[in-house]
């Protein structure tokens, strides 16, 4: 699942390590449109539902934790 | 009572007094009467709005967690449900807890609309009967707005969302909810805090110490040095430029005032936030900051992430994500996506929220026409930013650039600064048509240009020039400084007497060269009897 | 723990002091212009006891001479009037100095009764007011005088007034920074100019029906009531003038006024030949005597005092010479040599 949501994150911001990178929104790496951008990737390519309360710059801040935010949404 | 009042340095040290001598677990008690009686000093006759505010948004929130706890315990007591049982349940809940948010934040978004729309809605209730009906008697209607309530409704209903959306637990204590409400020293022109943020130090008041007291002062002298000595010196000359164009003011004389506007309303705003967080920091409560040297932004969405940041973060967390994520926006740009153009697909569920992002931000500042206009032509240069970036890269890598370098910076954030200046014509002028002719006459009537109007007419003396260019270096120059962290821990690690002079220095320039009181017309002194 | 409190004892101190001068440089100076700003201060610095104060506008520091007074009958006096005085800043004048100094009598001079207070400007008030020393009749006075763009703090840290005059400031504000000489004679502002064209004599000018204001007349009963409770004398009167300001129905309404409550009024308009008076010689306007005039006219007001007051007699006193002899000298040098208040006084 990572590598997935890598390639998705790769296609906004090409030269990130996003292995390595854990601040991504702390630094402004993602701005607001990034973010949203990867969202609605994200939804369609895991069929999840991300909502407004999801939106917390933990959750965002590297594919790690992209990951695990995708992880404990398709549980539910 | 203006911050900027003797009146208002004396209530905050009565309340500071009250405040450390009461035990501390009492303070924030302090603080919230505090705030009450400075809200009913300055707008009792409208108080029941903030109160209505605060209890409805407290009911809400403790009913809308109350669901939440419940819908835990009920799905750990049956565990034996299925995954479909669990979701219909849960959606259920959260259905009766939307019902809660949504029918609070539009009884309380309501007044907010109502207050600043009733007038603008006579006026026009007013005119259509006369041109239809020809009725001449005109309604009145004198609506006095509540005090701060742009930001406290803001506030709490920013705070409801986030408990809807379970990012903390809700204050079950009344008064301290109602004391994040109505924090005084916020309360007239914001920051629009964030509860799990305010909360940290709000109510848990550190022990007196003396160092907080001093860096306070300092920050709130730092802001009244923003609005006395700059703002309120340049403010009479914009505003006689934008009323007298038509004479002949045009070209440089309108160029200046769009600079000087700039000035004045960084210094007045900016400088008030100032006063707010050192009034605050006196407390021992931490204000989130408003502004991070928004004058030295490379780009416009990078002025609105450091301009009045807590607006600009508020509108991005509470109705620019839950729109881009809304699923008649997103199934609209999938059916874009499919049916028309892939780029455009992408962007519907992203322009969409931000036209009703700009519209609103632009009907928060003002409820005449004129803002949603600067409000859309904000998110046009946002775009054409945004859109441009491909094109502007290719330039750069044509033309070998260095994107680095000091120049293209420097040439980027006098872009950006010129650009939200003349945005800001929409401020300063009564309407969109006055706005734009004022744009124009930029470009004629140079030749009119004389210094004499200006220090004369139009009411910037050539000392007070002088001064006003002089603090405005002055006040970038600290903002560089600031950059490589806080001036005032400096000043604090050095010897005790010799913080006294810097601190003592500069209040005296701040009393003497402050632009208010009277004024010294020295022939209003002379002895005219002989 | 005595050394931090010292420490900070300490560094209040120096900020007051700094402060302090701060405010002294700022305040305007009143000396070598706009010397009639001296005359409230330098009021305190008369530490004999007074045998008569003069209250009223700027006509009694132009037209009633301290040192003739002294000079004709050993009476020592002062004027404690200001540029545009009404009646109500006279009463708090007045209170201040039967507590500071006693005097047997109060003189008020009657000319501005009609004015509005809005009549004072705001210099005016500020040059009355400033000089005084804190006490309640100064919180009182700027109480009663305070415009309605004014703030009482204002008075209470001056520089919060005075501070935009940092453009202004000259030499005179650093010579006199911190001691300024006398530049009053016991109040008298001492001038010599004469009046150029050719004024028409016409001191009714005022229109007929005219009358003293309700509040000039409440502060006149309260000035009344005030001498009656400390034992001191009063006396009402109108000094001479060439043109300008004065009608019969006001003269009537003070004179019952005066006959109703048991005090004198004397209006000195009338007198105007008797006096000796020549108009191109001894006014510098239509309404203010200068300092020639004055000598002529308070010869003439010392014997009115002396006919009607017993309290001022001297007769019986054994004469001491005091600080009132050099006083005199001062000012006769002054007057032969036509050296006018403005340009510094003589220290004393």
């Amino acid at each position: 699942m990572l590598e997935e949501i890598i390639d998705i994150l790769k296609e906004v911001h090409a030269e990130i390590d996003y292995m390595t990178e854990d601040k991504l929104i702390d630094k402004r790496i993602f701005d607001s449109f990034d973010v949203v951008n990867v969202v609605g990737e994200l939804m369609d390519a895991f069929d999840v539902e991300i909502t407004a309360e999801h939106m917390i710059p933990a959750n965002f801040n590297s594919a790690q934790a992209i990951c695990e935010l995708v992880e404990t949404l398709s549980e539910d | 009572m203006s911050f900027i009042s003797l009146k208002f340095a004396l209530f905050v040290i009565i309340c500071l007094l009250v405040y450390y001598i009461c035990p501390k677990r009492f303070r924030w008690v302090v603080l919230l009467v505090a705030s009450y009686v400075f809200y009913a000093i300055c707008s009792l006759k409208v108080i029941e709005y903030i109160i209505i505010t605060t209890i409805t948004t407290y009911i809400a929130s403790c009913q809308i967690e109350k669901i939440a706890v419940g819908q835990k315990a009920y799905i750990k007591e049956h565990k034996d449900l299925s995954k479909d049982e669990k979701k219909a349940y849960k959606s259920k809940c959260k259905n009766k807890q939307r019902l809660i948010l949504w029918s609070v934040i539009i009884l309380n978004i309501g007044f907010l609309a109502f207050l600043k729309y009733i007038q603008l809605g006579v006026a026009y209730y007013n005119y259509y009967r006369l041109m239809w009906f020809g009725i001449t008697d005109f309604k009145i209607i004198n609506v006095v707005m509540p005090l701060g309530v742009s930001f406290y409704t803001f506030q709490s209903v920013g705070y409801l969302s986030d408990i809807f959306n379970s990012k903390f637990e809700c204050e079950k204590n009344f008064f301290k909810y109602a004391l994040f409400v109505s924090f005084f020293p916020q309360i007239i022109q914001g920051p629009i805090s964030r509860f799990n943020e305010l909360s940290e130090t709000l109510y848990c008041c550190p022990d007196f110490d003396f160092y907080r007291i001093k860096s306070g002062f300092v920050r709130i002298i730092w802001g009244l040095f923003k609005k006395l000595v700059i703002a309120d010196r340049l403010a009479p000359y914009v505003r006689n430029v934008m009323e007298l164009r038509e004479y002949n003011f045009e070209g440089f004389y309108v160029l200046m005032a769009v600079f000087f506007y700039s000035m004045q309303i960084y210094g007045d705003f900016s400088g008030g936030i100032d006063v707010t967080i050192g009034v605050a920091e006196m407390f021992g409560v931490n204000v989130t900051e408003n502004f991070e040297r928004p004058f030295f932004s490379k780009s416009i969405s990078e002025y609105w992430r450091r301009w009045h940041i807590t607006l600009g973060t508020w509108f991005k967390d509470y109705i620019f994500y839950p729109l881009s994520l809304w699923k008649p926006f997103l199934n609209l740009g999938k059916w874009v996506k499919n049916h028309i153009n892939e780029g455009l697909g992408k962007r519907v569920p992203l322009y969409l929220p931000l036209i009703i992002v700009w519209t609103t931000t632009g009907m928060w500042h003002g409820s005449e026409s004129r803002y949603v206009v600067w409000g859309l032509l904000n998110l046009f240069f946002v775009i054409l930013g945004t859109e441009t970036e491909g094109i502007s890269e290719k330039l750069i890598n044509k033309y070998k650039i260095n994107v680095e370098g000091f120049c293209f910076k420097f040439y980027r954030v006098v872009k950006t600064f010129w650009l939200m200046s003349f945005l800001r014509l929409f401020d300063i002028n009564k309407n969109t048509e006055r706005a734009i002719a004022a744009f124009k006459s930029i470009f004629r009537g140079w030749s009119y240009f004389k210094w004499e109007e200006v220090y004369g007419t139009l009411g910037l003396k050539k000392e007070d020039l002088i001064v006003a260019l002089v603090a405005i270096v002055f006040m970038f120059v600290i903002e560089l400084i600031q950059r490589s962290g806080s001036i005032r821990n400096r000043i604090f690690k050095l010897k005790p007497t010799t913080q006294l002079i810097i601190v003592t220095a500069f209040s005296f320039v701040v009393i003497i060269f402050g632009y208010y009181g009277l004024g010294f017309d020295s022939s209003s002194f002379i002895y005219g009897e002989f | 723990m005595m050394k931090k409190v010292f420490n900070i004892l300490k560094y209040i101190v120096i900020v007051a002091v700094a402060f302090s001068l701060l405010t002294m440089l700022f305040m305007p100076k009143y000396i070598e212009k706009n010397a009639d700003g001296r005359i409230t201060p330098e009021f305190y610095r008369e530490k004999t006891p007074l045998d008569v104060v003069f209250v009223g506008s700027s006509t009694v520091h132009a037209g009633i001479s301290p040192m003739t007074l002294y000079k004709e009958g050993g009476l020592r006096a002062y004027d404690r009037s200001n540029s545009s005085q009404v009646i109500a800043l006279s009463y708090y004048m007045a209170k201040e100095a039967i507590r500071c100094n006693k005097p047997k009598l109060i003189v008020c001079e009657v000319g501005f009764i009609y004015q509005e207070d809005d009549y004072v400007d705001e210099g005016s008030s500020r040059k009355s007011l400033d000089g005084m020393k804190w006490s309640k009749e100064k919180v009182d006075a700027i109480k009663a005088m305070i415009g309605e763009e004014e703030h009482f703090i204002d008075y209470v840290f001056p520089i919060l007034r005075f501070h935009s005059r940092w453009n202004d400031l000259c030499a005179e504000d650093i010579k006199y920074l911190l001691y300024k000489p006398t530049v009053t004679y016991n109040g008298q502002l001492l001038q010599f100019k004469t009046i150029s064209d050719d004024k028409i004599y016409d001191p009714y000018g005022l229109e007929e029906g005219t009358i003293a204001t309700e509040r000039s007349m409440y502060y006149l009963q309260k000035l009344v009531d005030l001498c009656n409770e400390n034992d001191v004398e009063l006396a009402l009167i109108k000094l001479p003038m060439i043109n300008g300001n004065w009608c019969n129905s006001i003269d009537d309404q003070i004179q019952s006024f005066a006959d109703k409550n048991g005090v004198l009024y004397k209006n000195f308009i009338d007198d105007f030949d008797s006096i000796g008076f020549n108009m191109h010689e001894d006014f510098t306007d239509g309404q203010h005597m200068n300092s020639i005039g004055a000598e002529k006219f308070t010869k003439v007001l010392y014997g009115f005092l002396n006919d009607n007051y017993s309290v001022l007699d001297k007769s019986s006193e054994e004469t001491k010479p005091d600080i009132f002899v050099k006083k005199l000298n001062n000012y006769n040098y002054a007057i032969e040599n036509k050296i006018p208040s403005e340009r510094g006084g003589d220290d004393l």
